[in-house]
């Protein structure tokens, strides 16, 4: 909770274009990533994001389709906010949180059971038809919350899912169809398969205050603008997801104002994602 | 399934007296008042520290101490198998919470904060054996990272017994051999236990090597914390321009 005179300096600080710790209404703070460090997960990142602090683990499981889709996998999203992240974050209001970013994440991602237009290609997933899939849960934990949640959610999903290998299965053969057929799990992680990342969109987070638009908001600049809209965006440009966070009602012109902001933005922290993931994986063969 | 070889090894090739690596890091986030990583082998507790504040609520509060509150979770993805539902509320998780409460609420000088309230939160990150120990060693540093005054360093250990030999901290693999366990935690400079659990049967004379081989264990423990900390303080103190002997 922050005091109505700090609003307003902060919001003071959104027209003259320089904001509290030095930005200005397009700059972004710092983005570090880390790649692997859980050895229980198939693929894990860790995201900072200025002080906001994500990490994200991601498991592949063998489960079973769903009866309407049998030739896609599964694809299971949780956030949850950890303890660290403070006493204000526990109990009743942290778990809506973490419901709330679990959903947009879900969205984002556009999972839908047929598998068609999603940013993953679930179909990639399947073993055998209606038998036997690969299920991809994805596990996010908010280790330090400082505003644009979502941005480093989305940011370290995607490196997350860039760093997951999952073992080659080798169906073997049978004479009846009915009969279950024999798998044989490859260890080799030279024979592992990865996921293919290059159409899952990434999270910007714009503020709107009187005619000033702010990315990357810290959590005071979140609570002090007018509203704040999520707006997912993939690697070409093209917007895939919105969702409107707190605040006041966004009029038309605010919106597309928002969303080309978001449009320009969101190739641009693709390519930071990509250097940061590039240099990770430089520092992991060391 | 073998723990122990005929030459003394255990199965990741340790010796049985012998602690995997340990490794922390001491003030990680910024948000918080005080806050440590730790990690025993492949075992990774993050703990966080708010506080001394104003009790929330008065009637839970006390007029001659504070109260320690302590929130525990291990993540979905800690273990090998991916747990359909975390506890936050379930008995295990509450049990855990409220034994690291309990070790640093002995610990913590509480009778110099009357009326306040300081908060714990552990994050498990990964949990491949020892977790509790982990967690008391994370909290006792994140405390000390808050420049809260305590009475002693704590340090803790896990010791299991198996194919009669004391094993020191065991793992996920070694537990699963469903042997005796022992759970140590001491303050190493008054050398006086302050939690000691054992779950399993096991006869006087094994408890007690158990006992002796924990103590080794948690002294040695002790001695990496508190060399970390030195470390820690000696950073600050370089960064500060000031010379600590």
């Amino acid at each position: 909770m922050i005091g109505s005179d700090e609003k307003d300096f902060i919001r003071g600080g959104f027209k003259a274009d320089i904001r509290s710790d030095g930005r200005a209404c397009n700059d972004s703070r710092p983005l570090s990533l880390s790649l692997g460090d859980l050895q229980p997960c198939s693929g894990s990142a860790r995201c900072t994001l200025g002080s906001t602090d994500v990490i994200v683990g991601v498991k592949a499981e063998l489960g079973a389709p769903l009866p309407d889709s049998p030739d896609c996998g599964g694809l299971h999203i949780t956030v949850e906010c950890s303890p660290c992240a403070g006493p204000t974050s526990q109990g009743r209001a942290g778990e809506a949180l973490s419901f709330e970013l679990a959903k947009c994440l879900e969205r984002a991602l556009n999972a839908h059971p047929s598998g068609r237009g999603s940013a993953l290609d679930l179909r990639a997933l399947s073993i055998v038809s209606g038998r036997t899939c690969w299920v991809l849960c994805i596990d996010a934990l908010v280790l330090a919350c400082d505003g644009s949640l979502l941005d480093a959610l989305s940011i370290a999903v995607r490196a997350a899912l860039q760093n997951t290998r999952i073992p080659l299965v080798e169906v073997g053969a049978t004479e009846d169809p009915d009969e279950e057929p024999e798998l044989e799990l490859d260890d080799d992680p030279a024979n592992a398969k990865q996921v293919d990342v290059s159409r899952v969109p990434i999270i910007v987070t714009v503020c709107q205050m009187d005619d000033a638009f702010v990315v990357d908001p810290t959590a005071r600049e979140e609570e002090a603008a007018e509203q704040a809209c999520h707006i997912a965006v993939m690697p070409t440009g093209n917007v895939c997801g919105m969702f409107r966070g707190s605040g006041a009602a966004v009029t038309p012109f605010a919106l597309q104002e928002m969303m080309s902001l978001a449009q320009k933005r969101g190739p641009l922290l693709l390519q930071a994602v990509g250097k940061s993931i590039a240099s990770a994986a430089m520092s992991m063969e060391t | 399934m073998e723990f122990v070889t005929p030459e003394g090894l255990r199965r990741d090739g340790r010796r049985p007296k012998e602690l995997r690596q340990l490794k922390c890091e001491v003030g990680v986030f910024p948000h918080a008042d005080g806050s440590a990583t730790f990690n025993i082998g492949n075992t990774q507790v993050i703990a966080t520290v708010f506080g001394p504040r104003v009790a929330d609520s008065r009637g839970e509060s006390s007029t001659d101490r504070a109260i320690v509150k302590c929130a525990y979770s291990e993540s979905h993805f800690a273990a090998g198998s991916r747990r359909q539902r975390k506890g936050r509320g379930d008995r295990r998780t509450a049990e855990l919470a409220s034994t690291v409460r309990k070790a640093l609420e002995e610990t913590i000088l509480v009778e110099l904060f009357p009326k306040a309230q300081i908060d714990l939160g552990i994050q498990v990150l990964q949990a491949d054996g020892s977790v509790l120990a982990a967690c008391i060693n994370a909290a006792m540093l994140a405390v000390a990272d808050a420049g809260i005054p305590m009475r002693d360093m704590i340090a803790a250990t896990t010791v299991g017994y198996l194919e009669s030999t004391p094993l020191l901290d065991i793992n996920h693999t070694e537990r699963t051999g469903n042997g005796p366990e022992l759970l140590l935690a001491l303050h190493v400079n008054q050398d006086k236990a302050i939690i000691i659990t054992e779950e399993g049967a096991v006869n006087p004379e094994t408890l007690e090597g158990m006992a002796e081989l924990a103590e080794q264990g948690c002294k040695a423990v002790g001695k990496f914390l508190r060399q970390s900390l030195l470390e820690h303080i000696q950073r600050h103190a370089t960064v500060r321009g000031l010379t600590v002997k």
